[in-house]
This record gives C-alpha cells, structure tokens and sequence, in this order.
C-alpha cells in the first residue's frame, strides 16, 4: 500500500475538529539513510487528545520527539501553535516552552529534589521568584496526588510517583500541549493506573495531548482519535470505537490482534 | 511540607561475639589452603614487622629529623617573621572550621528535609577520617619535644590554638540557615587573608579578596524582576564591579610588608602549591573539558590540542620550560617568581588531566537528562549549569581526587628546578656538617609519612563526600 492511498483514503480523518495547534505535513526523518518518518501529514486540534500506537520501530518516539526538536525533521513542515519549527534557537525555545513531555524513563533530575524538579524550569526559564515558582510546583504535586514527598529526592519514590512529579514537572511551564512517550511502559502494573489516572484528568480538563501508548483502556476512555503508525507512516486514523471494531487495513487488524 | 526523620523502631540485630580463636580460625585458616598461605606468609610480615619496629624506635637516627624539624615545616622561611606562619595556621584553621560546620549544617538540613536519615558528623568519624594528619602531627610533637630548638612558641601552643580556632569556627553550624552562605564567604576571605597575613597586605592582594567577594555581590544583588537578561548581568556586574574596586582602594591604603613567594620553603611551600595549583587547575579543566564538546570548531581544535600536547609531556619538562618560557609571555618588566612559574606549570598540567576527566563525567551521563532539560524549554547554558555539571561532577569525584592527590605528591619535583619545598629540604639537611651521610633513611621515612599523611585524609574525605552525594542520586 502506499502512502498516496493511505493519505487519500483517511483525507478527513487526518484533519483535526476544531482549530489545529500542531500541524504536520509532509515531514519525513531521516537518520543516516534510514527512513524514520515518510511523508507524515497530521493535525491536532484544540483540546484534541490523540493516542498514536504501532509496532516497535515504528518511529512513534520519532513522531512525537520531532514536534518539540528533540530530533530534527529532515522535509515538510511543522506547526505549533502558528509558529514552525526552524533552525532559530529562539523559535525552537519558544515551541518547547509550549510542549510539555513526559519521557518512558521519566528523566527526572536526580540530583535535585522533588520540588527543585518542578520548580526548575519556571524559575529559570520564567524568572519567577523562588517562592512563587514552589508555590505552583506544591499545587501542581497536589494535583497529581504526591505533596508530601515535595522535599524527596526522585530516587527515593518509586516509579508511579516518579512519572507522576515528571508530569507536574511539565505542567509546570504551563504547556499548550502535552507529549507523552509510552508513559506507563516502564512501570509495574500496580503503578500503571495512578498514572493513568492523572492522564485522565488532565485529558478531562482540556489539555491537548499526543499520547505513545499502549494502554487501550486510556485510549477508549479519553482519545478522540488514534493514529496507527508502521514502518515510519501513518496507517490508519480514527477514532477509538472504528479501531476496536472495525480496523480497515490489515496491518492495523494484525497488531491490534496482537496487543489486545 | 517537612516530614522529620523516622525514629530508629528496628533493632539491631543480635550480633554474635567471636572470641579471638573464632576470629583467627575464621580469617586466618578458613580452608587448607589460605591456612597455608597464612603459615608462610605470617613469619614473613612478623619478621617485616620487628624490623620496621625496630628501625622506628631502635636503631633509627632520628636527630636528623629532629634538630631539623623546624627546617622541614618551613624551610629557609625567615626565622624572625614566623609569627606570621602560626597566624596563618590560626586563620586557616579557623576558615576550615566554618567551612565545615556550615557544610555539615546545610548536609544535615537537606537530609531532613528529604526525610533521609543524616549521617552525623561525630568527632569520632571526623577523627577516622583525619587520622593520619593527625597521627602526623603528634608526631611532630613527639620530635618537637626530644630535641628543643628553643623555639620561642611551644609547638603545642600552634596545635592547642588551631585545635582551638577550628571548634570555634566549626559553631557557625549553629547559624542561622539564612547566614550560612555568609559563612562560606568568610571561610574563603579567612583563606585569602591567612594567605597574606604572610605574603604581606600590599596593593597586590586585592584581586582575589576582589574576586571573592565581587561575585558574592554578583549572586546576591536581587534583579529576578528585571525582563531583560541584559540589564540583569548588567546590574550585577555593575555591583560586582563596585565591589572589586572598593576592595583595591582599601588595599591600595594598607602598606604592609610581607615574606615573598621565593622565600617560603618546606612543608609550608608544599601544602600552598599544591592547594592554590589545584584550586587553579579545577576551573580551568572545566573549562577546557566544556571548549573540547563545544560546537565551535576552532575552540574544540584549541582545546583538543592543548590537552593532547600538555598530556604527552613530562611535568618535570614542564617545570623547567616554565623558568624560560613563561618570561617570553608575559608583558616585558613582569616580574615572576620562581614558585609562581612553578604554580602556572603545575596548573598548566593538572587541567588538562582534569579536563579529561570531567569530560569522561560529562559522557557518562544519560542524554535523557539534557532532553528532559531541553523539553521543558530551559537555555543550553542552564541545562549545562543546573542540570549536567552538578552530575556529572559528582560521578568523578573519586578520579578527581586521584589528580589532585598525584598533583600533590608532584610538586616534590619542584627541588629538582631549584625550590626547596619538603623533599628538598633533605638536601640542606644532609649538606650540613652533622648530618653529612647520617640519618638518611630517616629523614626519608619522615618525608614519606608527611605526603602519605595528607594523600590518605584527601582520598578519606573524598570517600565522604562520595557518599554523601549519593544519597541524593
Ligand atoms: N538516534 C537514532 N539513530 C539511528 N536510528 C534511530 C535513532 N532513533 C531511532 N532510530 C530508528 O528509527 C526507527 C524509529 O524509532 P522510534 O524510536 O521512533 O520507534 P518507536 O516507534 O518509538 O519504537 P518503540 O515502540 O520501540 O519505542 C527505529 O528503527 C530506530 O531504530
Ligand atoms: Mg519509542
């Protein structure tokens, strides 16, 4: 099949509801001579929650790492929020500081404590006042149901509330969208859900989110649309009850088969 | 949202006493073999032993070390101006025990805070920790007192009041937490002035006494509210500015006469090389480990081949290309002493070790953490500062030390260009009359214990700070 025929075929589904805050078109990534991305197009609308699942090595991480430029797209253009992504440090920081991401290994910072972590980027980035910026960080743990471990260090939590501060951390700077790589991949089970949880609800109260995972649960419960990737493309798109009863391509049919 | 620490509700597990058979059964001859290697090597070490023993309190000719003890701790130092050596014993002493009450003091908050339980300071692990500087010091005395140089103070006294001075400055724990930063400050102004209380106040001195504390008022001087990043390091710079020149207008009022670079020697000479070469080469080996994986080709070439060239060379070449070439660099009319040639050679050398072992610490680390640190929209230089050095930093520690230890023991090649610093102190010695010949195993024994006896606290006190780092991985 290609990539002509899928495009055309999920035309109307590629294209987000309401206004589009990140717009993908014709993006490819290369490493080396290996093609990572060929020829994504995608929109993601205003409080749009989109749930991207596929195969491993897929380029899923790629997708999602190209929208904040932890990787470079090599073709096409990228949209945040009106402004595209180009080699201008200052258009780059911009966009981050619009993105927030939450990474599979949760990527805290180790040396710093809980509230240090969260508090961070706001001071730095934002020069707010230290009491302030940990005023927000303590609300922001609140919320996601660990204020008392504030003064911790991440290594003293376990995985659940680690990923749940790495959430509060990327709230912190108040994003537009929220970019989630396989989130809950590297926890125990019982911890799956606390995350989830918090996911859920940030989902419920309007956030914009592209989510990696593999948690069909979350994607009925709170995505408006799922996008299945393999080898570098966009399979197929729709929404969670067309993909769970009736997946039109076979690709898609086969791995659904396989994770369900 | 503070939680104190938890009591200790498990109790310790019943140990179980070994009587010396149990004991000696269970590590000396613990199978056929070890047993075996125990019978032959137990005679060896034995006889070892009551040589060594032997050699320390029998037969060893120890007045070489002690009619020269004083020419050990400071050299040709001039005699009458040695009260300038006991103030800076006292002041330095002083500066270190506000230095390490006040570390102790923020180590033991952020345990609490992070409800960790805090490894308390003791006297007993400061004692296991510094041991050997302290059985080296009672040594000391112990020489001090068979032979009286009649000295016009007691030996004792200098101990008694360092002892003194560093209780006292080890109370600034009790200060305030909002004062401790203040106490930092006066440990490193203390170490500046009990530098010249011997080097002497003249107009020269200020620079560092400027630096210190210019960038205290760089960091404290309160301009968050300030948009623009310019007009923040404006200001501040303008303030540290302030700083600096006021500090050289006091300086350039004090006239005081001091004891030249040249003339310090001995034990004295070793320990302040050593220390302002390693104070120096740290920053600079930063920095040179940050220009070899900067994005700037021309500054990564430069560094690259500073740190390859500086790596292939014997320090020893160094030191003496140091008395030539350093002269062709300088402004013509500067004037240079000797040491401090020696300390720019040194400095020059350590860094590019040091560079390359901050960058092994810089590789180490997981890129997670600089992505997390990208994602979250913070500056390159931020990531650098807040997120990767402090990590990395930490990861090195132990090879760190190893440099600074290895830098330490180095600057004994400084006798072969001409210093007298504590190893060339054996040669006045044995070039005098008495001791033409005599004494000569003896007084290398007594230069060995002194190195090994700073090396071993620097390589303890790094396995501290190694530990207490890693709490808060
Ligand atoms: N830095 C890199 N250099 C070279 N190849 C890379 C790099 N990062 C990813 N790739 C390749 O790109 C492809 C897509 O990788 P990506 O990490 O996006 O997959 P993924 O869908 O996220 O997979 P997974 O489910 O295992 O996380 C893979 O074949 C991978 O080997
Ligand atoms: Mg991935």
């Amino acid at each position: 099949m290609t990539t002509d025929q899928t495009g055309q075929q999920f035309a109307d589904a590629t294209q987000a509801k309401g206004e589009a805050l990140i717009e993908l078109t014709d993006v490819d990534k290369f490493f080396g001579d290996f093609q990572a991305l060929k020829d994504i197009n995608m929109n993601v609308g205003k409080q749009e929650v989109v749930v991207v699942i596929g195969p491993s090595g897929s380029g899923k991480s790629t997708l999602i790492r190209c929208i904040n430029r932890l990787e470079k797209h090599d073709r096409g253009t990228i949209l945040v929020d009106g402004i595209e992504l180009s080699e201008d440090i200052r258009n780059i920081q911009e966009i981050r500081r619009e993105t927030g991401m939450v990474f599979q290994q949760f990527n805290l910072f180790p040396h710093l404590t809980v509230l240090d972590n969260i508090a961070l980027a706001p001071r730095q980035v934002r020069r707010e006042p230290k009491d302030e910026a940990e005023k927000t960080a303590m609300e922001l743990l609140e919320r996601v149901g660990i204020p008392e471990q504030a003064r911790k260090y991440p290594g003293q939590l376990s995985g659940g509330q680690q990923q749940r501060v790495a959430i509060a951390r990327s709230l912190a700077m108040k994003p537009k969208v929220m970019l989630f790589d396989e989130p809950t991949s590297a926890l125990d089970p019982e911890m799956i859900k606390e995350v989830l949880d918090v996911m859920v609800e940030l989902a419920e109260g309007g956030m914009t989110m592209i989510c990696v995972t593999h948690e069909m649960g979350f994607a009925r419960a709170v995505a408006d649309r799922v996008v299945f990737m393999a080898d570098g493309q966009i399979v197929e798109v729709g929404t969670p009850e067309h993909f769970f009863t009736n997946p039109q391509e076979e690709r898609t049919k086969l791995f659904l088969s396989q994770i369900l | 949202m503070t939680t104190l620490i938890e009591p200790e509700t498990t109790s310790a597990p019943p140990i179980h006493e070994r009587n010396a058979w149990e004991w000696i059964k269970h590590n000396l001859f613990p199978n056929w073999w070890s047993g075996l290697v125990t019978i032959v090597l137990l005679p060896i070490l034995l006889y070892m032993a009551y040589r060594a023993l032997r050699f320390f309190f029998v037969t060893g000719q120890w007045e070489a070390v002690e009619v020269n003890l004083a020419l050990f701790m400071q050299g040709t130092f001039p005699r009458d101006e040695q009260w300038r050596l006991i103030a800076q014993i006292l002041t330095f002493a002083l500066a270190f025990g506000i230095g390490a009450g006040t570390a102790s003091a923020s180590a033991r908050d952020r345990a609490e805070d992070a409800s960790l339980a805090h490894e308390r300071g003791s006297l007993t692990d400061t004692l296991k920790r510094m041991w050997s500087m302290i059985a080296f010091i009672v040594l000391l005395l112990v020489f001090a007192t068979t032979h009286d140089p009649g000295s016009p103070i007691s030996p004792f006294l200098v101990v008694f009041g360092a002892v003194l001075a560093g209780y006292v400055g080890y109370q600034a724990r009790r200060l305030p937490r909002r004062l401790r930063n203040l106490g930092w400050l006066l440990t490193l102004v203390l170490l500046v002035v009990g530098f010249q209380v011997v080097s002497g106040f003249d107009s020269g001195g200020w620079l560092p006494l400027g630096i210190i504390l210019g960038s205290a008022a760089y960091s404290v001087v309160p301009v968050e509210r300030f948009e623009s990043r310019w007009l923040r390091l404006l200001v501040r710079l303008a303030a540290a500015a302030v700083v600096v020149l006021v500090i050289r207008a006091v300086y350039g009022a004090i006239d005081s006469t001091g004891i030249g670079w040249d003339e310090w020697s001995g034990l004295h000479l070793t320990l302040l090389v050593s220390a302002i070469a390693i104070v120096l080469a740290f920053p600079l080996g930063l920095l040179l480990a940050l220009a070899r994986r900067s994005t700037l080709p021309a500054l990564r070439y430069m560094s690259t081949v500073y740190i390859e060239v500086i790596r292939g060379v014997p320090l020893i070449t160094l030191l003496f290309m140091g008395q030539f070439i350093i002269g062709f660099m300088v402004p013509a009319g500067t004037e240079l002493s000797d040491v401090t040639r020696a300390i720019v050679a040194m400095t020059a050398f350590a860094a590019a070790y040091i560079a390359e072992i901050v960058r092994g610490g810089l590789q180490a680390l997981p890129s997670g953490q600089t992505e997390a640190g990208q994602a979250l929209g913070l500056a390159p230089p931020t990531i650098m500062r807040r997120i990767v050095l402090p990590q990395a930093l930490r990861a090195v520690i132990p090879a760190m030390v190893g440099q600074f230890i290895s830098l330490f023991k180095d600057s004994s090649l400084l006798f072969i260009i001409g210093i007298v610093e504590f190893l060339g102190v054996r040669r006045i010695i044995h070039a005098q009359e008495a001791f033409r010949g005599v004494g000569i195993a003896e007084t290398l024994v007594f230069v060995a214990l002194g190195y090994w006896a700073f090396a071993f606290a620097m390589s303890r006190e790094s396995q501290r700070l190694e530990r207490r780092l890693r709490v808060s991985r």
